[in-house]
């Protein structure tokens, strides 16, 4: 927010990034299980890839400059959180908060198995069980 | 001495004569069902609807006025353009023998008070603490008396937001801010048969009706729709001018898939209360203690929503629950989630909007200036005063939402 002076000059400023919850009323099928559980967006790191590194290990590389001198700050503009749980933003109510890492990791895994085992009708997905080991991907 | 007053009395009885002579009298005295005169009735052809229509309820106990008078000056003291305004409502649809418990629950509403909107702004500004509690003074009423603007946060809400509540004064603003507010009939009203010559006054209320305000901030009345505020660019060009459909703003729009509701018919009011939009008679903070419909109010509940009011559009048929909808009372089966993929222990957290959901507008970067040497509208005192707010943002997107944690629950998480 900048406020001018009366001669047009910048008098004063501040800067504050929050974020919200809502129901966008846009209700449709449901999103695919890889629109959440692959998608570095939906879980709160903004625009850009994630890959996986092996054992338990992602990396994400923003779509976004990670710092920007024009916004002054220092931090995906779309993003909430990173990896290693910073939170870039304010949330509007107290109890709101962004993934938290092992959250992240919890539902990236489960992306993993998304291309052999796509949904419910899997038995390996209706059982779910997260201490199995997969026999032919090797985490 | 006695001739002159006997001719002066002559001539204060002809006077008297060709006065009552040339007054303008009503063929007959006009008598409501209740038996109340309204001599209103021997000039005004004006047909509202049946419920309240002028040989029930005449004119003046609406439009105020003088019902016992002919003459137009006189009848006309104290007429009041819009009954529905909140500054008049308690005599008028509040009065004792029409709506009287309406005119406090209304004021105490949201959309009354725009209470979420002023105390958020002002926490987000660092006016107020963070920690969010309630507080009486964040309220539209109280800025209408206020006699000077005390801060930045409230000199914003006047100017951008000032216009979306149900105290603005229908008619008094320019442009499409004229068709905004008015109390009731900020929903209530809609246009009547040309012949009627009176608007009509409607519990059906219409989307459009809604959607006057609730166009901004999330969108939702155009998502809902299936349109989608762009970025602005109005193109592709047609016929050598901008494309793109517009709203009366001015802001262009273009077609995506609608809600799966709106697209079986349903409207706002089909889902969301009479307590929820008017107010239960409580004063909250935020749009979350008000609204108590859920997905599952409907889908694999019985109509009971989570404060225990039953959604009246819920009914048995045979054994099946089904919806009827509010405006054309079309019939609809309703369906429960899903046992597996909704019900499944590893989705217990989700809300059904984070994967049912697919889109939402999201306005990343908003960037307010304010420059004092430019006048803008305050549109809750209705005075041009100094210092013009201008809006930009970084830029918008119709994206997939991005998910995060209120409390236990997975929830869709935007900027703003």
């Amino acid at each position: 927010m900048s406020i001018l002076s009366r001669e047009g000059e910048l008098k004063k400023k501040f800067q504050r990034l929050t974020w919200s919850f809502m129901d966008p009323h846009s209700t449709s099928k449901a999103r695919t299980c890889k629109d959440c559980h692959t998608s570095a967006k939906t879980l709160g790191l903004g625009y850009g890839i994630l890959s996986y590194q092996g054992d338990g290990r992602w990396l994400f590389r923003s779509a976004e400059k990670e710092k920007s001198s024009l916004l002054e700050i220092d931090f995906p503009l779309s993003a909430l959180t990173n990896l290693r749980g910073q939170r870039y933003v304010y949330l509007s109510r107290k109890d709101l908060r962004p993934f938290n890492p092992e959250e992240i990791k919890r539902i990236l895994r489960v992306g993993l198995c998304l291309d052999c085992h796509s949904d419910f009708s899997d038995p390996v997905m209706r059982n779910w069980n997260p201490q199995k080991i997969c026999p032919v991907f090797k985490e | 001495m006695k001739r002159l007053v006997l001719l002066f009395g002559i001539g204060l009885l002809l006077v008297a004569l060709v006065k009552e002579g040339l007054r303008k009298r009503a063929s007959q005295v006009p008598v409501t069902t209740s038996g109340q005169v309204e001599m209103c009735l021997s000039c005004h052809q004006e047909r509202p609807e049946k419920v309240h229509s002028r040989e029930v309820i005449g004119c003046s106990p609406c439009h105020g006025g003088d019902p016992l008078r002919i003459d137009k000056h006189l009848a006309h003291r104290g007429l009041i353009k819009n009954p529905a305004d909140l500054r008049v409502v308690d005599y008028t649809c509040g009065a004792p023998s029409c709506h009287p418990e309406m005119p406090e629950r209304v004021k105490k509403s949201l959309m009354a008070t725009n209470r979420g909107i002023i105390n958020t702004l002002r926490r987000y500004w660092g006016e107020i603490p963070e920690n969010p509690r309630f507080r009486e003074e964040d309220d539209v009423a109280v800025l209408l008396n206020e006699k000077s603007v005390s801060s930045l946060a409230l000199d914003y809400f006047r100017k951008l937001c000032g216009s979306c509540h149900l105290w603005f004064e229908k008619g008094k603003f320019p442009d499409f801010l004229g068709e905004k507010g008015g109390g009731c009939v900020a929903c209530h009203l809609v246009p009547g048969p040309k012949e009627a010559k009176h608007p009509r006054l409607t519990r059906k209320i219409p989307i459009q009706n809604c959607v006057r305000c609730h166009n901004r901030s999330g969108r939702i009345g155009l998502t809902y729709q299936g349109l989608y505020e762009d970025e602005g660019y109005g193109t592709p060009y047609i016929e050598g001018d901008f494309g793109e459909p517009f709203l009366v703003d001015g802001r262009f729009v273009r077609e995506i898939p609608a809600d799966v509701h709106f697209k079986a018919g349903l409207v706002c009011i089909d889902c969301h209360l009479a307590e929820e939009t008017m107010g239960d008679g409580k004063a909250y903070t935020h749009f979350e203690e008000s609204v108590e419909i859920e997905c599952v109010t409907c889908h694999g509940g019985d109509g009971t929503t989570r404060k225990g009011r039953k959604v009246s559009g819920v009914k048995k048929q045979g054994n099946q629950l089904v919806f009827i909808t509010k405006i054309d009372a079309k019939v609809l089966p309703l369906k429960a989630p899903d046992a597996l993929k909704c019900r499944h222990k590893v989705h217990r957290r989700l809300s059904c909007q984070a994967c049912h959901a697919s889109r939402v507008p999201q306005c990343f970067g908003c960037h307010v200036r304010r420059d004092p040497r430019q006048t803008q509208l305050d549109k809750i005192s209705g005075q041009e005063t100094p210092g013009a707010w201008e809006e930009f943002r970084s830029y918008q997107r119709l994206e997939e939402p991005t998910l995060g944690l209120k409390g236990d629950k997975i929830v869709i998480l935007v900027p703003g």
